[in-house]
C-alpha cells in the first residue's frame, strides 16, 4: 500500500490516553452522572419548544452562505463595529496576531492588571490565559466550571460543561487553592457561594474582561452571549475594557440571526430558555446630558472584538473539513457518542474532543493527530443525527481515516 | 500496548485481495450450510449473505486474541519487529481452533432466514461461491481506494450471474450494497433490500404466539443509516413478543462498539459493557439484528441474560414454532 500519514507512535498515545480513562474510575463516575442528565435535556427542550428545530435548519443555511463569503462578512463585521458599535474590530490569522493585539490593547494600561474572563473554547485554543498569567497578569476564570479546569490546570472534556469529570470533593480541593477555606464536606450550594465572594472581589477589581461570543452580528457589530450563571454580564459590564475574541465561523450575516444561532445553541446544549441572553454592541454610553453622548457609562468605556482565523479559512478550502466551521459548539454531539460517553475529551486533542473535536483538532491543531483520534470514530452516526447543523461527523472521520492510508492527491 | 495497526491493516487488505474475505478462513465456511436446504443455484434475486455470520466464530476467535495481545505490554513489540509475520500467525492460527459445531449455531441463523423467506413466498436463489464479503471492514477503517476496486469486483461478478435483487441479511450489508457502492461505482444498478424489509411487506403469518417481552438493540446502519426501526417490532408484536424499548433505541441506538473490536479492543469491550448493561434494564431477553452486535454480546453477556439473533424469533412465530431449524 502507498504510504499515507499513518504513525504508529501518534496512534499509541491517542490509545493510550484513551484507555487510562477507561481506568479512571472517578472520570467514568463523573461522567455517568453528567450523561444521564445532559443527554435527555436537549430533547426535554426541543419537545416542549419545536420551533427550535426549523431554526436550527434555517440557521444551516444561512451559516453556509456566510462561509461561502467569509472575507465578505469579516470586512463587513470590522467595519460594523467600528460605525455602529463605536469599537475596535480586529482580524487576526495567527496565535501570535492575537497575543499582538491583546498587548497593545493593554499597553496603554496600568503593568499588572486584573482580567476576569467568561468561558471561551477559542481562547483555550490560543491558551490566551496562560499568555497573560505569563505576561504578570492576574487572570481569574469566572465560569465555575472553567475556574476549575484553571485550578487543576486541565483541560476542557466538554463544550459546554468543562469540568464534568470533577466531582464534588475535588472541587472542594481545588476552590481551596483560592484561599477560601472550605471544608472537605462542603455541598454544591456551599462551594458556589465561597466561588461568589471570591470572585465577587476580582469583578469589582478588574481592569479587563475577557469573552468569547456565541455569535456576533455582521450588520451591526454586536456580539452575542448567552449564560446561566451571570458572570458573563459581570465580566463585560464591571470592568472598564472589554475585549470579545471568538472564531471568525460566529459571524452571522445580522443580529436576528446572531440572536437565534445563540438560543439556538443554549437549546441543542439543553439549556433552554437560557438564564440571560446578552447582545453587545460596543463600550457602554449615556447622552441624558444634553443629549451629548458620553461612553463609558457603567459598562465598560472600551470595547474590542478579534476575530479569530487560528485555520479556519485554510479549512474552507477542505472538501469536508469546511463543514465543522458550521458547528456552534453546544456539545450535543458529545453525549450521544459512545466513545466519549466513556473517555470524554481524553478522546480529543488540546481543547476539543468528541465527535466534533476530530475536525476542529484538524483545523485548529494537527490534521495527522485528528486523523488518528478518527480511527477510534465508531461511524455509528448519533453524532450527525442530533447535530443541530446536521454536520456530517461520520463522513469527517472517515475522510480523515481515508487521509492515513494514501497520500492526499 | 496498542496494536501494530499499520501490519494489521495490510494483512486485512491483503486477505480481501486473496480471499475476498477479511480473514484466510476457507471458501466453503461461507456457502456449506444452504446445501442443507438445498437453495437454488443463482437467480435474478438472490439471497445474499455477505459473509458475516459465518464469519463469526472466527472473528471471536481473532478478537479474544486481539484483547490478550493488546494486554500483554511486550508481544505487541514483537510483532512490530517481526513485520506483521507474528500477526499473521495469530490470525491463522485462531481459523484452525473453530469447530464445527460452533459453526453450525451461526448456520442456523442462515437457515431460519433462508426458510422464512420461503414461507413468506419470496422466489430467490443463492450464489453459493459466490456470496462474498462485501468489504464492511475497508469500509469502516476508511480504505476506500481498496474498498473501490473490491466492490467493482464484487458487482461486476454479480452482474456477471444475471442478479439485479439482493436480499441482504445484516444492515452492514445492506448499507455499503444499497448506498456505499452506488457511490464508488457510477454504473451500480442492483436492488438491495434487508429481509427484515421483505418479510416485512409480505403475507406471512403467525404460526404461533410466542408470550414473552424482549428489548430490542437497534443497529445503527439500520435504524439511522436505513430508518429501519418499525418493522423488527411490527413482525415480534405480531406474534405476540411484547417489546419494551430503552430510552436510547431506534434511531437514538447505542453502538455495541463492534467497529472497534480489531483496532482497539479494549474500548470496544467497554462500549459493549455500557450498551449491555442499558438493554438489560429493560428486559434480559435481548434481540439483536446485526451479526456484529449478536457477537459482541454474546462475548459480553452473562446470565441472566439471553442474546438471540431476531430470526430465533421470527422463526419462532412464522417458522415451524419451535425456534429450531
Amino acid at each position: 500500500m502507498e504510504m499515507g500519514g499513518f504513525n504508529e507512535s501518534i496512534y499509541g498515545r491517542v490509545v493510550e490516553g484513551v484507555y487510562r480513562s477507561l481506568e479512571n474510575a472517578t472520570l467514568r463516575e463523573g461522567l455517568k452522572r453528567t450523561i444521564d442528565n445532559l443527554a435527555p435535556a436537549p430533547y426535554r427542550v426541543l419537545g416542549n419548544w419545536g420551533y427550535l428545530v426549523k431554526l436550527a435548519e434555517e440557521l444551516r443555511r444561512v451559516k453556509e452562505e456566510v462561509l461561502k463569503n467569509i472575507d465578505y462578512y469579516i470586512d463587513l463585521t470590522l467595519k460594523s463595529v467600528r460605525e455602529y458599535a463605536r469599537g475596535e474590530g480586529f482580524y487576526a490569522k495567527t496565535m501570535e496576531d492575537v497575543y499582538k493585539i491583546v498587548d497593545m490593547i493593554l499597553e496603554g494600561h496600568r503593568r499588572r492588571m486584573v482580567i476576569v474572563k467568561a468561558k471561551s473554547m477559542v481562547t483555550e485554543e490560543l491558551r490566551l490565559r496562560e499568555y497573560l498569567i505569563e505576561k504578570g497578569h492576574e487572570v481569574y476564570e469566572t465560569d465555575l466550571g472553567e475556574l476549575l479546569i484553571q485550578l487543576s490546570q486541565g483541560k476542557p472534556m466538554h463544550a459546554i460543561a468543562p469540568a464534568i469529570h470533577i466531582p464534588r470533593e475535588e472541587a472542594v480541593r481545588l476552590i481551596n487553592k483560592l484561599g477560601v477555606n472550605t471544608p472537605m464536606d462542603a455541598t454544591h450550594d456551599v462551594i458556589v457561594r465561597r466561588v461568589r465572594e471570591f470572585l465577587r472581589e476580582k469583578f469589582t477589581k478588574a481592569d479587563v474582561g475577557i469573552s468569547g461570543a456565541n455569535a456576533v452580528a455582521a450588520d451591526t457589530g454586536s456580539i452575542v452571549l448567552i449564560e446561566n450563571e451571570g458572570n458573563i454580564r459581570l465580566s463585560t459590564s464591571l470592568p472598564p475594557v472589554h475585549i470579545a475574541i471568538t472564531g471568525i465561523e460566529k459571524i452571522m450575516p445580522t443580529l436576528d440571526y446572531a440572536i437565534k444561532q445563540a438560543l439556538v445553541q443554549s437549546a441543542y446544549a439543553g439549556l433552554y430558555p437560557p438564564t440571560y441572553l446578552t447582545v453587545i454592541s460596543g463600550p457602554s454610553s449615556t447622552a441624558d446630558i444634553e443629549y451629548r453622548r458620553v461612553y463609558g457609562a457603567h459598562g465598560p468605556h472600551k470595547f474590542y472584538l478579534i476575530l479569530y482565523d487560528g485555520g479556519r479559512r485554510r479549512a474552507l478550502e477542505s472538501p469536508y473539513l469546511w463543514e465543522q466551521l458550521l458547528c456552534i459548539k453546544c456539545g450535543r454531539c458529545q453525549g450521544e457518542c459512545p466513545v466519549w460517553m466513556l473517555t470524554a475529551n481524553s478522546w480529543g486533542g488540546s481543547v476539543y474532543g468528541g465527535p466534533m473535536g476530530m475536525a476542529w483538532v484538524a483545523i485548529t491543531e494537527d490534521e495527522v493527530r485528528a486523523a488518528h483520534l478518527a480511527l477510534l470514530c465508531l461511524q455509528c452516526g448519533a453524532c450527525k443525527d442530533v447535530c443541530p447543523m446536521k454536520i456530517d461527523m461520520p463522513k469527517i472521520a472517515y475522510m480523515l481515516k481515508k487521509s492515513l492510508w494514501h497520500k492526499t492527491k | 500496548m496498542p496494536l501494530p495497526i499499520r501490519d494489521l491493516v495490510d494483512l486485512i487488505v491483503e486477505y480481501h485481495r486473496r480471499y475476498m474475505l477479511p480473514l484466510p478462513v476457507p471458501k466453503d465456511v461461507v456457502y456449506k450450510w444452504a446445501y442443507k436446504l438445498n437453495i437454488r443455484r443463482g437467480g435474478e434475486t438472490v439471497l445474499y449473505t455477505g459473509a458475516l455470520y459465518q464469519l463469526l466464530p472466527y472473528i471471536k476467535a481473532v478478537v479474544s486474541n486481539l484483547v490478550k495481545l493488546e494486554k500483554t505490554p511486550v508481544l505487541p513489540a514483537l510483532f512490530k519487529m517481526a513485520r506483521g509475520l507474528g500477526l499473521q500467525e495469530v490470525m491463522s492460527s485462531v481459523l484452525l481452533r473453530v469447530s464445527e459445531e460452533e459453526l453450525r449455531g451461526y448456520y442456523e441463523i442462515l437457515e431460519r432466514i433462508a426458510i422464512l423467506l420461503r414461507k413468506a413466498g419470496v422466489d430467490y436463489g443463492y450464489l453459493y461461491e459466490d456470496d462474498y464479503y462485501p468489504g464492511t471492514l475497508l469500509y469502516l477503517l476508511g480504505l476506500e481506494e481498496e474498498l473501490k476496486v473490491y466492490a467493482r469486483n464484487v458487482y461486476s461478478r454479480l452482474k456477471s450471474l444475471g442478479v439485479k435483487v439482493v436480499i441482504t441479511v445484516d444492515p452492514h450489508t445492506t448499507h455499503l450494497m444499497r448506498f456505499v457502492y452506488r457511490e464508488l461505482i457510477p454504473e451500480y444498478d442492483l436492488h438491495v433490500k434487508s429481509y427484515i424489509e421483505v418479510l416485512a411487506e409480505s403475507n406471512l403469518i403467525p404460526y404461533k404466539r410466542v408470550s414473552t417481552t424482549v428489548t430490542i438493540h437497534d443497529p445503527c446502519y439500520y435504524a439511522r443509516y436505513l430508518n429501519l426501526a418499525d418493522e423488527p417490532r411490527m413482525l415480534l408484536e405480531r406474534g405476540g413478543i411484547i417489546v419494551k424499548d430503552v430510552t436510547r433505541s431506534r434511531d437514538r441506538t447505542v453502538c455495541c462498539g463492534g467497529p472497534l473490536e480489531f483496532i482497539a479492543s479494549q474500548l470496544a469491550e467497554s462500549i459493549t459493557a455500557m450498551r449491555l448493561e442499558e438493554l438489560r434494564s429493560a428486559s434480559e431477553n435481548i434481540v439483536t439484528l446485526c451479526p456484529i452486535c449478536y457477537l459482541r454480546f454474546t462475548l459480553s453477556g452473562k446470565e441472566p441474560s439471553v442474546i438471540q439473533d431476531i430470526s430465533y424469533y421470527l422463526y419462532a412465530i412464522y417458522g415451524d414454532g419451535d425456534g429450531r431449524v
